[in-house]
């Protein structure tokens, strides 16, 4: 519907659209001319100095090109959608448009250190809800107008924006070209989250493994951009999105390219063996325990075979029980104020620690193995990373349980076929390892010193 | 999509169906030593040591009340698998061989034969070569299953661990299959006996000090003992380090000998076969009782000679006395033709057990003494023998 | 489905050395004794030989498959008689491998455990990944698996460095002779004839004119393997234990005891090795797959792959015991299928291929 020249017909048409809209305000004003102008703002979203100002400049004269921000729409359903995301509209008699100025200003969190990535080196501000102060942090590390910003929307009722930035001399066309086709094939009517975006853009959303990478930090994205990969910002999530991801920048830490090489390698080789162990631990403990007890020094197991006298379970749900028991434990402590959640690990230890060995229900190998393990799976840099693995585990301990290493090594074969075979936006999942790339030495495993090789990565 | 998941139901079927050989570790037992024993009605006795782990938890916990880790169990009759269903019949956990750590032969079945029980050993796959093989010393294989060490719960293990310090460690009965098969060599088997020499030690302390020859047909024929068993493992090849103790003439000295190495050059002239066996080693003083200065060169040097000269001579009746007493080569200098001559080695290996004795053997000593200790000279004044 | 010249040298090394560790070496030191190696270095020059043979072939029609070329070649019925001849072989040889494998992981894991659930969890995962991925899933995962067994095997000849005596290599060669050492060379240099599997695979090689250097590669170093696999078991165990073990590196491997802490690491080496049996298992189910599609003229091969997993279980389940199917090795690979599968026919392919001189390699590669 198109904007009328008349004020008091836009002012009927949006009354109507926006019935019991408490926080709509409509400002009906007569300038000294006579003519009608209406305002329509939300209060909460609009910056009342900012607002007097063009009220009385509106007064004085009907010069609006000395707004700093405004435009010209035509359409009453723009002028909604406008007005909804806090701009104000302004309408005069006798103009087919009406104004539509950004005046929004409404608080919002503070730039704030990433609580889920903090690095103990490199910057400390972390993405905000606010799309446009996330650009701007973009946008202040690299000043360059290749980096773009695609601006789109989507949500039918949320109407979110999100932005798809990337470096044009740096991306691959076909890669830009795959996440356009998908996310305009992308269509919701409600965008809370980029996680929203990422289930349903992703290459298989019934895997286990993150295909798309999510980050808290612009200098992580801005690394990843400058390497060719896009990113998606969306407003009101923290969280932007990156992609293609390769399994190895689940290992990858934003300070891996800031501390010295060398560290940092060896760093590296740690994080994958206890992303191993992590799954691994408590699968290969009951395999070796309960079919092949030739593996284990007698000494060793002689012992194990000692603290075992008397344990009423197997040792298959002995250590099911214990790692479920873990998982619960974390679960409840990541939910509950800093206070409270201290006090559930220091229950879970005393009750499942102690108490469970003392009197003899849980040998206490079993409670080093699930505390090796969760030390292990707390290893990881990315959250989303960790998921698959912690989930893993569980399945690999019944393989294990029921047909020892055997087992054990048909169900790491299962999930390395589904990792081999994994495909993110094109890019092979292990990609520098498997298929092995150009940065086999550079970047993955380990990561070569920056003076001889180009610290760039390609995707 | 839906292959792939009738796929991996398809597994989850296969495990959760399985469980075949599940075994809770503490259903096992863990079967430590082996003792076989001619019985006196020449029936074939097998003897156990089984860990019981229960016992083992109070040693760490400090109850320790010098309650045995473990228990032996006997069986006998004509087979040797019979016998094992026997031990499991007496058992109520499943038997375990995985971790026997070694075998001991009474003396009384060592010189009937063994070769009729050799073959359960390296078949069962299950079991590990690396275990150790002793033939027990006018004793039964029982008997040292049954001795209570300080040191470990298991004197099966206290016997491997002193066979390592002394000889061979615990790959013996690898060594003993290494030499059944080939023609210029005849195995040799360590001995463990029980030391009895005063009652604290009895039942506690148990000694590896011989070896047992074995002919072709792994009968025992013999045992040397002590020194000699030393220098048979050294001529052999297998020895690393030992202590030696000489009467020079003037005074004891004593010596800490490692790197210890063989080389054998042999020789066919005409029908006498020759070797020339040469020995060296490097050695660090552990006790003087000579005037000698052993910081000077020059006096070094003639006691190092001496030293050799005894030495091989000692070496060369060893071998005398087995080529003349035995007439089995333990040396394994039958191999060193073959390696030298190997195609007169044709003719034989056959007639070995016949020719080994007629051997002249010729034995060099190369001791190098490399640290004088911790004091060159002697401290003036201890033992002077002006 | 596109594999790099990388990614062909991984697959063959990985799907050789599974061998080499594996069924090679005892049947030579029984008959070459403790030049057994030598043997073995013998194989791998045949290997080589063979193997130049296999891919000159190949590569005369890059863009084609054994099935296509062959009815190009010789017309099509005799092409798809020699064509189903092979396809018939390598049924056999898989279902082969596959018993054999269950049986050995029985022998060394298990006891009571059935081998038709071993069986079963590996055709399983035989079929996942030919669905998911086909040839390019394979190549990728023997990036993986090739590299970690070759690590692995490093690692414990490393370790049983201390077990040696050096001694039992000697004396060289006059005990055995020229005859007992080339007749030692045929098992190993039959087990890499199994590269004859790259007649199948060429159209998907990205790049088919370098493959020849990776496909060479991937013999010679599961030659070396061999060879020092036979080195160290002869210098371990000696000429008369090694030639009895049936698998005498799993048996040293387990001898190895080191700081008294690590022991009895063939259980470790067994998981790696499972993953290169498994890219050898799953190159074979591919090619049968496809092999059968192409000559059935069914358009999408996929459909196949259930058929002949089925199929190749089917087979396995019949032989006995491990020393039956070891015959299998000994009667049937090396007296028919070395001499007429993997030498006779790829030279007379060769020589045809030669003598009508059509489709130089270039023009292949720009159709391709």
């Amino acid at each position: 519907m198109d904007v009328d020249e008349s004020v008091a017909i836009n002012h009927d048409a949006l009354q109507r659209i926006l019935r019991n809209c408490a926080d709509i305000v409509f400002r009906p004003l007569t300038l000294p001319d006579q003519a009608d102008i209406l305002l329509v703002y939300i209060e909460e979203l609009t910056d009342a100095a900012k607002l007097e100002q063009i009220i009385s400049a509106c007064m004085i004269s009907r010069e609006f090109t000395r707004l700093t921000q405004y435009e010209s729409v035509h359409y009453l359903s723009e002028v909604v959608a406008k007005v909804l995301k806090g701009s104000t509209a302004i309408f005069i008699d006798g103009k087919p448009f009406a104004y539509v100025a950004e005046l929004t200003a409404f608080n919002q969190r503070a730039i704030a250190e990433p609580s889920n990535e903090a690095a103990i080196r490199g910057p400390r501000e972390g993405f905000t809800e606010d799309l446009k102060t996330n650009l701007s942090m973009i946008r202040r590390i690299i000043s360059h107008p290749t980096l773009k910003f695609d601006k789109h929307q989507a949500g039918e009722l949320t109407n979110t924006e999100f932005v798809v930035a990337y470096i044009e001399e740096k991306v691959k066309p076909e890669l830009l070209q795959e996440v356009r086709r998908r996310l305009d094939a992308f269509s919701t009517n409600q965008l809370l989250d980029s996680g929203y975006i990422e289930e349903y853009i992703e290459d298989k959303s019934w895997s286990l493994f993150p295909q798309i990478q999510n980050t808290e930090r612009p200098d992580t994205l801005s690394a990843s951009l400058l390497a060719g990969r896009v990113a998606i910002i969306v407003d009101g999530s923290p969280n932007a999105l990156l992609m293609p991801m390769t399994f190895w920048a689940g290992l990858q830490a934003a300070e891996d390219h800031y501390e010295r090489f060398i560290y940092v390698s060896a760093v590296r080789l740690l994080r994958l063996l206890l992303a191993m162990l992590s799954c691994l631990l408590p699968s290969v403990y009951v395999a070796l325990t309960t079919f092949h007890p030739q593996m284990i020094p007698l000494a060793l197991m002689l012992s194990i075979s000692a603290s075992r006298e008397g344990i009423p379970f197997p040792t298959v749900i002995e250590t099911l029980l214990m790692e479920l028991m873990f998982e619960g434990l974390r679960e409840a402590g990541l939910r509950l104020p800093k206070a409270i959640g201290s006090a559930v690990s220091i229950v879970g230890a005393l009750v499942i620690g102690e108490a469970a060995v003392q009197a003899g229900f849980i040998s206490a190998p079993i409670v080093m193995i699930v505390a090796g393990t969760g030390i292990a799976s707390f290893a990881f840099p990315s959250y989303s990373l960790a998921l698959p693995f912690r989930l893993l585990r569980f399945p690999l301990l019944i393989a294990g349980g029921f047909l020892g290493l055997y087992g054990v090594a048909i169900g790491l074969i299962f999930i390395l076929i589904h990792l081999v075979a994994l495909k993110s936006f094109g890019m092979p999942y292990l990609m520098p390892i498997a298929p092995i790339g150009k940065n086999f030495w550079k970047d993955a495993f380990v990561r070569m010193n920056k003076r001889y090789v180009s610290e760039q990565k390609k995707p | 999509m839906r292959k792939i998941s009738a796929i991996v139901w398809l597994t989850a079927l296969a495990f959760i169906t399985g469980c075949w050989d599940r075994n809770e570790i503490n259903d096992y037992a863990f079967w430590i030593g082996t003792g076989l024993d001619l019985s006196k009605d020449g029936k074939l006795k097998k003897s156990a040591q089984i860990a019981v782990p229960a016992g083992f938890r109070t040693s760490g916990g400090g109850g320790g009340s010098g309650k045995r880790a473990n228990i032996v169990i006997s069986a006998t009759g004509s087979s040797i698998v019979d016998l094992e269903q026997q031990v499991q019949d007496k058992l109520p956990r499943k038997i375990f061989l995985g971790h026997r750590r070694s075998i001991f032969i009474g003396e009384s079945l060592a010189r009937k034969g063994i070769t009729d029980i050799m073959d359960q050993f390296t078949r069962n796959t299950d079991t590990r070569m690396r275990t150790d093989i002793f033939v027990v010393n006018n004793g039964d294989g029982r008997d040292i299953l049954e001795v209570k060490s300080p040191f470990n719960q298991f004197s099966a293990i206290v016997a491997v661990e002193q066979d390592r310090f002394c000889r061979l460690g615990d790959t013996a009965l690898r060594d003993v299959l290494l030499d059944v098969g080939r023609d210029g060599i005849r195995p040799s088997m360590p001995m463990v006996e029980i030391s009895a020499k005063n009652g604290k030690e009895k039942d506690e302390i148990i000694e590896v000090k011989s070896v047992a020859i074995f002919n072709r047909d792994l009968q025992m024929v013999g045992e040397v003992s002590g020194r000699e068993s030393l220098e048979m493992f050294w001529v052999k090849g297998v020895l690393k380090n030992q202590f030696i103790m000489e009467e020079t003439g003037e005074g004891t000295i004593s010596l800490y000998e490692s790197n210890l190495k063989k080389t054998v050059r042999t020789e066919i002239v005409g029908n006498r076969l020759k070797a020339y066996i040469k020995l060296e080693g490097v050695g660090r003083v552990l006790e003087n009782n000579t005037n000698i200065d052993l910081s000077a060169s020059s006096e070094r040097r003639p006691l190092e000679r001496k030293l050799n000269d005894i030495k091989a001579k000692q070496v060369e009746a060893t071998i005398k006395k087995v080529q003349q007493q035995y007439g089995q080569d333990v040396f394994g200098i039958g191999e060193e033709f073959h390696r030298e001559h190997p195609r007169q080695w044709k003719g034989l290996r056959n007639k070995w057990d016949r020719l080994f004795p007629a051997v002249e053997v010729a034995v060099s000593v190369k001791l190098k003494i490399q640290y004088t200790g911790g004091i060159g000279k002697r401290i003036p004044g201890i033992g002077d023998r002006t | 489905m596109r594999i790099t010249p990388w990614q062909l040298f991984c697959m063959f090394t990985t799907l050789e050395i599974s061998m080499s560790i594996w069924l090679t070496v005892s049947p030579s030191i029984e008959i070459a004794r403790q030049d057994a190696w030598i043997s073995l270095a013998v194989a791998g020059v045949i290997g080589l030989f063979v193997t130049l043979i296999l891919t000159r072939v190949s590569q005369r029609h890059a863009s084609l498959t054994l099935v296509e070329f062959a009815q190009k070649l010789l017309g099509k019925w005799i092409g798809k008689l020699i064509a189903g001849l092979y396809i018939a072989v390598w049924f056999s040889v898989s279902a082969d491998i596959l018993r054999i494998f269950s049986l050995f992981i029985k022998q060394f894991l298990f006891h009571d455990t059935p081998v038709w659930v071993i069986a079963m969890l590996m055709v399983a995962a035989m079929v996942y990944i030919n669905f998911a991925g086909g040839i390019e899933a394979i190549a990728r995962f023997s990036e993986l698996a090739g590299p970690s067994l070759l690590l692995g095997i490093m690692i414990t000849f490393a370790l049983n460095i201390s077990n040696l005596h050096p001694d039992l290599l000697l004396p060289i060669y006059a005990d055995s002779g020229a005859i007992p050492i080339l007749k030692g060379s045929l098992v190993n240099a039959s087990f890499l004839g199994e590269s004859m599997m790259i007649m199948m695979l060429t159209p998907f090689i990205a790049n088919s004119r370098k493959m020849l250097k990776p496909a060479l590669l991937a013999i010679c170093i599961p030659s070396m393997i061999a060879v020092v696999t036979a080195i160290m078991v002869i210098m371990t165990f000696g000429t008369n234990i090694g030639s009895t073990l049936i698998f005498p590196y799993f048996s040293m491997v387990r001898f190895i005891n080191y700081l008294e802490f690590i022991q009895n690491m063939d259980v470790w080496i067994m998981c790696i090795w499972i993953f290169s049996v498994f890219v050898k298992l799953s190159i074979y189910l591919f090619i049968n797959s496809y092999g059968t599609a192409q000559l059935l003229g069914v358009k999408n091969w996929r459909i196949m792959i259930g058929f002949v997993a089925a199929v190749i279980f089917a087979i396995s389940l019949v032989p006995a015991n491990v020393i039956g199917i070891l015959d299998f090795a000994k009667f049937v690979w090396i007296i028919y299928i070395f001499p007429i599968f993997i030498v006779g026919l790829p030279i007379i392919l060769l020589l045809v291929s030669l003598i009508r001189g059509q489709s130089p390699p270039a023009r292949e590669q720009q159709n391709s």
